[in-house]
């Protein structure tokens, strides 16, 4: 089933947003901690936010994107 | 030895394939130029991302992120594997519909007949020259160099490029855009297991992951962290942000490539896969670049851009390190093809008069022809500093978004308010570079694409509306909305 189209919208809006403005990370603190003895936390966050990015991709490509073949 | 064998075979593979592309490909120019509008979902992304990964990314990142550490990533790789996918739903997708409602094959050539300006088709076909030629030629340029290097003075710099354009030019001259196509997905995979064998053979060498970044630990812990000066500002930050993403969909062998899709879901698919990619290519590349700045100390400015070579030679096995200028090669044969393909036929389409018996997909091959001599000519004569203009020019592209979005998405914007725009952004953009303007911290593109944007909608608006037939005729009878 489809979500209705002005709130599959809203839901890309804020989501798009939200992902802009964790990119936007001026006001993260740096650390130099590593993940698993190796990631570094800055890149640890990044690969964080593209997977979120590619979520939010796959959602605005089922929900929002119109395939329109006129 | 190994090398020339290596060279040779390559040389086949793509020949190969090129030829089993013409063999199903038809006379047209549609066929020729844009593969009969038939491109699906897995050629389509690999053809999109065999042309978006250059040279740069095996040898400029870790050259780049030995400097600046793992902030390397954060500036570039998030932005781009969102930014790009929603350019191509934003303008690439309704681009695609539109050539097809009017026959338009390249991306000059849509805004032609969507404006009704063979002028205007020029113009834009002399701004996508200007900024795509030092982009070329520096691609035949570190081709020739990695040739020579690799096969220890074997195949010349002149020969080596040689040899790259006439290969990337015989197959695109016998398949158009299915054999580039085609050949690209060889060319991108090539590209993608090297990154990948590299990245694994190259921590294992190191000891391990854990081991390889207590090294950088150890020798230069701020590394790990991001540096808070040059692009790493909240203003350089947000200007580059802006570039690095929308600066691919005004590529002209970008554009068009998409143009050549099957449907939206072909379009679609590929966007979906772009972040994953992304994340493969990048993750690696800054990590042996971080990597390099523990094993070699001291390598100053752009000397950093050999570090590549040398993790290649000290921590590959030999066999992996002596076809590693493969995969440099293809990735500038996959950007080379499609941008000889794209400028030869905005020739023969934009730059020509238009004549209705003309043999268009002959003398695009003649054009591809000259398109080709024409880079050689200038990677022999320009030297290094082609590398400085082709980086500037990366801007370019981004002063012709605007016009790009609102000229498939707008039916209000008018032809004065495209040339306006575009004439406008470039003037800001180079007058950035050239010191003129304050910036206030910011990269001179980002004034240039505000003020592409204030013109285009402010002329626009200050203008007569298109005629109705005219913009139903590029959109469609319905009004096109966002989404």
């Amino acid at each position: 089933m489809r979500t209705p189209k002005t709130i599959s919208h809203a839901v890309a809006w804020i989501a798009g947003v939200l992902l802009l403005v964790l990119h936007l990370d001026f006001w993260r603190e740096q650390r130099v901690e590593l993940y698993w003895d190796w990631l570094p936390e800055e890149l640890m966050y990044r690969v964080v936010w593209l997977l979120l990015a590619w979520g939010f991709l796959l959602f605005f490509c089922h929900f929002v994107w119109r395939e329109d073949d006129a | 030895m190994t090398v020339v064998v290596a060279f040779g075979l390559y040389i086949l593979v793509v020949l190969g394939v090129g030829w089993l592309a013409t063999r199903r490909s038809g006379k047209s120019p549609t066929e020729y130029f844009v593969a009969g509008r038939s491109l699906g979902p897995l050629i389509l992304f690999m053809s999109l991302f065999g042309t978006n990964c250059t040279p740069f990314i095996l040898i400029g990142i870790p050259g780049k992120a030995y400097h600046d550490g793992v902030g390397l990533f954060g500036l570039n790789a998030p932005l781009i594997a969102l930014g790009i996918p929603l350019t191509f739903w934003a303008i690439g997708a309704p681009a695609r519909r539109m050539g097809a409602r009017l026959g338009a094959l390249t991306p000059a050539e849509l805004f032609a007949k969507r404006f009704q300006s063979k002028g205007f088709g020029v113009l834009l076909f002399a701004i996508f020259t200007l900024y795509t030629l030092p982009y070329m030629v520096s691609g035949v340029i570190g081709a020739s160099l990695t040739l020579q290097s690799a096969s220890g003075g074997a195949i010349s710099g002149p020969l080596g490029g040689l040899l790259v354009l006439g290969v990337a030019l015989l197959y695109t001259s016998l398949g158009g855009m299915r054999a580039t196509a085609w050949t690209n997905v060889v060319q991108g995979l090539i590209f993608m297991l090297f990154m990948g064998a590299a990245f694994f053979f190259m921590s294992d060498s190191m000891g391990g992951l854990e081991a390889a970044t207590a090294k950088v630990q150890a020798a230069n812990p701020d590394l790990l962290t991001v540096p808070d000066k040059g692009l790493y500002t909240p203003q350089g930050w947000i200007s580059w942000g802006l570039a690095i993403s929308l600066c691919v969909i005004g590529f002209p062998h970008m554009f068009v490539r998409l143009m050549a899709a099957k449907d939206d879901h072909a379009i679609k698919n590929s966007c979906k896969l772009y972040p994953p990619a992304l994340i493969a290519l990048w993750l690696p590349a800054v990590l042996i670049g971080v990597w390099g700045a523990a094993m070699f100390v001291g390598l100053e400015g752009k000397s950093s851009d050999k570090l590549f070579w040398m993790m290649a030679k000290g921590h590959l096995p030999p066999w992996l390190a002596s076809i590693a200028f493969l995969a440099v090669l293809a990735a500038v044969m996959s950007t080379l093809d499609a941008q000889i393909l794209t400028l030869s036929s905005m020739l023969v389409r934009d730059a020509m008069p238009t004549q209705e018996k003309r043999n268009d997909v002959l003398v695009g091959r003649l054009f591809g022809v000259a398109v080709a001599a024409l880079v050689y000519v200038l990677s022999l004569t320009m030297g290094q500093s082609v590398f400085d203009v082709a980086k500037l020019a990366f801007f370019g592209y981004v002063t012709l978004v605007p016009t790009l979005f609102l000229g498939v998405r707008w039916r209000r914007f008018t032809l004065k308010g495209a040339v306006a725009s575009v004439l406008s952004a470039n003037a800001v953009l180079w007058m950035g570079i050239a010191g003129w303007l304050p910036l206030a911290g910011f990269l001179p593109v980002f004034w240039a694409l505000a003020t592409g944007i204030v013109f285009a909608l402010g002329v626009s608006w200050m203008d007569q509306p298109p005629q109705m037939q005219d913009t139903q005729r590029a959109f469609g009878p319905t009004v096109e909305t966002v989404g």
